[in-house]
């Protein structure tokens, strides 16, 4: 298939397909658009965590996982839409957009010069040797993490270490339903696209909180952001870093989008006195932070677990700290597991 | 409980390397807590930086997570400390109630500044490189594997590089078998072992190359550019050289592909189509 064709496919898969299935959180408030991406992709990271596990020990081929997840992805986008036309269908679209000051335009710019240069030029980061060759090698085999991504002969027993975060598999799945297309393509120069927007994403929804109602203070805090991100070349340990040079890696995408959204969530869920978030979200979190990496197991509940010792404090609503325990259960099961085989 | 301690201030040194922003990080905090102690990110950040700060400097609970994520990751746990957040909103407070238009853009500058100033330009820090190829591996891996293919046709086969090309070699095509990969991993054996041990060394003994990848049958090696001499080495051996990329040679072990075969081939499932 032409390449046009696939990268058309991909951005279907990877912006149309999420921004549907998030509409479906939306319920009676209206989110914005960087909300409803994110829940969409919190569903979908969610749901592919809750397929691949089985299907590796099962011993599924790859292609039976793609059709399963194409088919439930798209029919959660389907039900987005549907869901977003009865909402909308008495509604002036049209609604007046607040102007964006100088200073979003300067975010705007600073985020493109990021997306050109992550998708455009190369990064050579040897942790490629699995995490892309663990999707090349999926993609050739028709195998779910049967096949050692180092050498090309079959697993004797499954990598430990990585068997409970299958971030690569869903790389495999995406390429798989983008008509083919190679992984280490979409890995180095689709992923950025899609991630590192996201990540501004989820600091504009910082943003909003910090600054509500503030249009001018919420583009100077994007700005600052961005700025930060470009200017985190000090160490190769920091989140910035790991952000501007691997992002399609799944402990990249766990530092710079997913920690910092669950962030968000938990002060929408555990802080606020207002809840603006649904316990889903929270729940579709922290499995999400499971797929991307095995970090992800243990720090996604440390953080959830930081923010319900703040929560407590502050608000003393046991009932909140009851629920919020409840969201992280999905990651305790899998976190034993991995200190058990691990 | 003090070594815990010491290796947690090495990760935490490390974490920000020679920069200025874990100071900007610093000021921040204490900024939104003199002056802007009622806005909701220093309400809700403030604490939660403090409970994350307790949690990777205790040796208590630093043990106990070293325990779950192993200890030389340990630094990891530093993602959960919202530095982005705390500097961006502590600058944007500051400079978001000036009413002059140019005195707060001027301002912003200067906090860009600030930043570029504190940190390093993460291109500046030699992070990217331009390849001719769409799948962004080095453009001699993309060589090597083309070659490879051509050379080898529908033979099964294994292939042995060194740390440079290793690794991206399955990138580039998954149906390239290895004998090992980065840093020796995936390796089948003493044999294998020995071989990638040869193939790194910081001096090439190509006669040692050439010896163990014959003992082991490995057919194809990817080696630095000998000159005459070592080429003679690798060929009274029995590598042929089947062409080059870059700094590197492509070498066959006997007149084709399927000249010789390692039992491995055999030994194992091999994940070829």
């Amino acid at each position: 298939m032409d390449m046009v064709m696939k990268g058309v496919l991909a951005l279907v898969w990877l912006a149309v397909v999420p921004a549907a299935a998030g509409i479906l959180f939306t319920g009676k408030r209206q989110l914005k658009f960087a909300e409803i991406f994110l829940h969409g992709y919190l569903l979908l990271f969610a749901m592919m965590e809750i397929l691949v596990l089985p299907m590796i020990l099962l011993k599924m081929p790859l292609h039976v996982l793609t059709a399963v997840y194409g088919s439930l992805a798209a029919g959660f986008a389907v039900a987005g839409l549907l869901l977003w036309k009865k909402k909308n269908r008495n509604k002036n679209l049209r609604k007046k957009m607040e102007r964006p000051s100088i200073y979003f335009w300067m975010a705007v710019v600073v985020i493109l010069l990021q997306v050109l240069m992550c998708a455009a030029m190369a990064h050579m980061d040897a942790d490629d040797c699995f995490y892309v060759a663990a999707a090349t090698t999926d993609v050739h085999t028709d195998s779910i993490f049967a096949v050692d991504p180092y050498t090309g002969c079959e697993y004797r027993i499954l990598p430990r270490r990585y068997v409970l975060s299958p971030f690569p598999v869903f790389l495999a799945v995406v390429s798989q339903l983008s008509g083919g297309l190679h992984p280490a393509i979409m890995a180095h120069m689709i992923f950025p696209v899609i991630f590192l927007p996201m990540a501004y994403m989820v600091q504009y929804c910082l943003g909003e909180k910090w600054f509500s109602g503030e249009k001018k203070a919420k583009d100077i805090y994007l700005l600052l952001a961005a700025c930060i991100c470009s200017f985190s070349g000090y160490s190769v340990y920091n989140a910035g870093n790991f952000q501007m040079v691997r992002i399609w890696q799944g402990k990249a995408v766990l530092a710079s989008v997913l920690l910092p959204y669950l962030i968000c969530l938990c002060i929408s869920m555990l802080l606020e006195k207002q809840r603006k978030n649904s316990w889903t979200a929270l729940l579709l979190a922290n499995i999400s932070c499971c797929l991307l990496s095995s970090m992800g197991i243990i720090l996604a509940p440390i953080m959830t677990g930081c923010f319900l010792a703040v929560s407590l404090v502050m608000r003393k609503d046991w009932k909140r700290v009851g629920k919020g325990l409840l969201c992280c259960l999905p990651s305790f099961v899998l976190g034993i597991a991995y200190i058990l085989i691990g | 409980m003090k070594e815990i301690f010491q290796q947690t201030k090495i990760f935490w040194d490390n974490y920000w390397g020679k920069s200025l922003v874990m100071w900007l990080l610093v000021f921040s905090i204490l900024y939104l807590l003199i002056f802007r102690r009622h806005k909701k990110s220093t309400k809700y950040l403030i604490p939660y930086t403090a409970v994350v700060l307790i949690l990777f400097f205790c040796p208590i609970s630093a043990k106990f997570i070293q325990k779950c994520i192993g200890k030389t990751v340990y630094w990891r746990v530093l993602w959960l400390l919202p530095a982005i957040p705390v500097i961006a909103a502590a600058m944007t407070e500051f400079m978001k109630e000036r009413k002059n238009k140019g005195i707060q853009f001027g301002l912003v500058l200067l906090a860009i500044a600030a930043i570029a100033y504190s940190g390093r330009g993460i291109y500046a820090a030699g992070n990217y490189k331009l390849v001719n190829n769409y799948q962004q591996v080095p453009d001699e891996v993309a060589a090597i594997c083309e070659m490879v293919k051509k050379d080898a046709g529908d033979s099964e086969f294994l292939l042995a590089a060194d740390n440079y090309i290793g690794p991206y070699v399955r990138v580039y095509d998954p149906s390239i078998c290895m004998m090992f990969n980065r840093e020796g991993r995936g390796n089948a054996g003493a044999g294998a072992r020995r071989l990638y041990l040869e193939i790194n060394a910081p001096v090439f003994n190509y006669t040692n190359i050439g010896a163990v990848g014959k003992r082991i049958l490995c057919n194809y090696l990817v080696v630095k550019i000998p000159n005459e001499q070592q080429k003679k080495e690798l060929e009274n051996q029995g590598y042929q050289e089947v062409g080059t990329a870059g700094n590197y040679s492509l070498y066959r072990l006997g007149v084709s592909a399927d000249a010789v075969r390692s039992p491995l081939l055999d030994r194992w499932e091999w994940g070829v189509k």
